[in-house]
């Protein structure tokens, strides 16, 4: 109790650290009643100040919002979620594939590494148009996005892990004069899939800013599309629903990636209560 | 003496060509390929112009990208400053006070998972077509990188460096200067590096809302056009000032951390070598 910084807080609080009902209810509590305050206060100022809904509607408003622009909502969420599953899938795949190709061979290593690096300096979302020049209107452009984003965290997290193999591990197999398949089925995949899940996890978001900036440049239909609408419109409600919407979907990816890390990490979670803050770029 | 001169020549040897003759390499074959793809399948200009063309463009039209890219640097600059000054202040609150960390990391963990793009409309409805919309979004996008790292590196500091301080009965104001903040340092510029890209997308993002200037402008005009060298040019120009932001980052990294950069450099020695 002496030795760490924190401590000096937990005894203001008369928390014991033995009392993990009360510290998780702590946990709850602090963000709800952060949430809450910031709501009222929110439609409080909204209220009061009589401030023009098109520049700021309070969070009822907003409410009212999201429940008149249902349909389309729902409908054009559809669209947005599929392009950037797509994406998404494809970055997984392609972004594993490339590690374990780069894991295999060091000449392919040094060839494709640079090249990555290289990319990575050119932004996706300044040569989005480009891809609407090339292959037209349809969902191809956003989805081509919306994978570019979300490819580099994955790849490059998966390449860590497949390298963070300790030598120990690997001489132990070796020492079992295994195949190559089994070194990645035993070793280096288990070690991985920790770091892959991270880098999973951090590209969700990439997947989603991908397939939106993709349907701002040319789109008819997308919560991009839905988004420079409601601007158009002045109606800041449904914008504020849209964009609402647009965070859903996308949490949603994220809560289903980290529930599938769950299922195939069981073994790991216990780490990852306290690492879940970490951006493993 | 000729061994030792001769083994650290190797290894500066070694460095300079993971560091720059692979990289320059890399890119030199990009520009080939590009060339060689748009002379053998005479392709159109308006598909894909050559590598000449666009940089010719860049040459001959310098003086419209520097007036938008002055514009667009402006806004980064807004934008990344001010996640570096929020940012590492939220990291501060966090890393001082057990409350503050239960109460602001859950909601930084959903945060993080939002696609702050989104709001670049609401913000043009509120701010105009000014900077101000444009370095907001900026700094959305780049905030959570340099959050997330400067708080890891800050609490990352070993007990024994903090049990250090405390023997000679520091105060926790002492703790925090002495040992936590130097070592948060090379996390920082970690999540400085990435959050600079992040910065320069935002910018670019919110320039194709709303703007009538900046490359996000040019970008948008381009691409109405079917103007593809000017595109193309747009995003070589775009990309620079991206590289260019990464290595300012690298180079006051090298100043004012001289003892992690050395010790980082070993590292990538006895690696390479």
């Amino acid at each position: 109790m002496q030795d760490l910084g924190f401590s000096v807080d937990r005894g203001d609080l008369k928390l014991r650290s033995g009392h993990w009902l009360r510290e998780r209810y702590f946990d709850f509590l602090c963000p709800a009643v952060a949430l809450i305050l910031f709501f009222s206060l929110w439609e409080g100022y909204v209220r009061l100040s009589g401030i023009q809904n098109y520049i700021l509607p309070g969070p009822l408003e907003i409410l009212q919002g999201l429940v008149e622009h249902r349909g389309k909502l729902v409908s054009h969420s559809l669209v947005t979620a599929f392009e950037m599953l797509l994406g998404y899938s494809c970055s997984i795949i392609f972004g594993s594939l490339f590690a374990f190709l780069v894991v295999r061979s060091s000449t392919l290593d040094k060839a494709l590494m640079p090249l990555f690096f290289f990319s990575q300096t050119v932004s996706k979302i300044a040569i989005a148009p480009l891809f609407v020049i090339w292959f037209g209107f349809g969902i191809l452009p956003k989805v081509l996005v919306s994978f570019l984003i979300s490819f580099f965290p994955i790849f490059i997290s998966t390449s860590a892990g497949l390298k963070s193999v300790e030598t120990e591990m690997l001489e132990l197999i070796h020492s079992m004069s295994p195949t190559t398949f089994q070194v990645f089925w035993k070793v280096r995949i288990p070690t991985a899939l920790p770091h892959f899940f991270a880098g999973a996890r951090v590209a969700v978001p990439f997947a989603a800013v991908g397939a939106i900036v993709g349907e701002w440049i040319a789109s008819d239909r997308g919560l991009g599309y839905y988004l420079l609408l409601m601007q158009g419109d002045f109606d800041t409600a449904g914008l504020f629903a849209t964009i609402l919407t647009a965070s859903f979907t996308s949490i949603a990816l994220y809560l289903l990636v980290a529930r599938l890390e769950r299922l195939f990490l069981p073994w790991h979670v216990s780490v990852r209560g306290e690492q879940q803050l970490g951006l493993t770029v | 003496m000729r061994n030792v001169w001769g083994g650290s020549m190797r290894l500066w040897k070694n460095l300079l060509k993971a560091e720059i003759l692979y990289p320059a390499a890399a890119i030199a074959l990009f520009l080939v390929f590009w060339h060689l793809a748009v002379v053998f399948f005479q392709l159109p200009p308006t598909f894909l112009p050559s590598p000449i063309a666009a940089f010719g463009k860049v040459f001959r039209s310098y003086d419209t990208f520097i007036t938008h890219a002055v514009v667009t640097i402006s806004e980064i600059m807004g934008g990344f400053l001010l996640s570096v000054i929020i940012g590492v202040f939220t990291a501060f609150l966090m890393s001082w006070s057990r409350i503050m960390d239960r109460a602001i990391s859950p909601v930084l963990v959903f945060l993080q998972t939002v696609p702050y793009i989104t709001v670049a409309p609401l913000l043009i409805i509120w701010f105009g077509f000014g900077l101000a919309p444009k370095i907001i979004v900026s700094f959305l996008m780049s905030y959570f990188p340099i959050v997330i790292s400067t708080v890891t590196g800050m609490n990352a500091v070993e007990t024994d460096m903090i049990d250090l301080v405390r023997s000679m009965s520091g105060s926790k104001w002492q703790i925090f200067w002495k040992s936590r903040f130097p070592n948060s340092l090379p996390y920082f510029f970690g999540g400085a590096k990435v959050a600079v890209a992040f910065a320069t997308s935002g910018a670019i993002v919110g320039e194709y809302v709303g703007s009538d200037r900046g490359l996000g402008y040019l970008i948008v005009l381009a691409n109405s056009d079917t103007n593809s060298e000017l595109l193309f040019g747009t995003v070589i120009v775009v990309s620079a000032i991206g590289v260019s932001f990464f290595w300012l980052i690298r180079w006051l990294e090298k100043i004012l951390i001289p003892w992690y950069v050395t010790f980082r450099r070993e590292e990538e020695r006895r690696v390479i070598a």
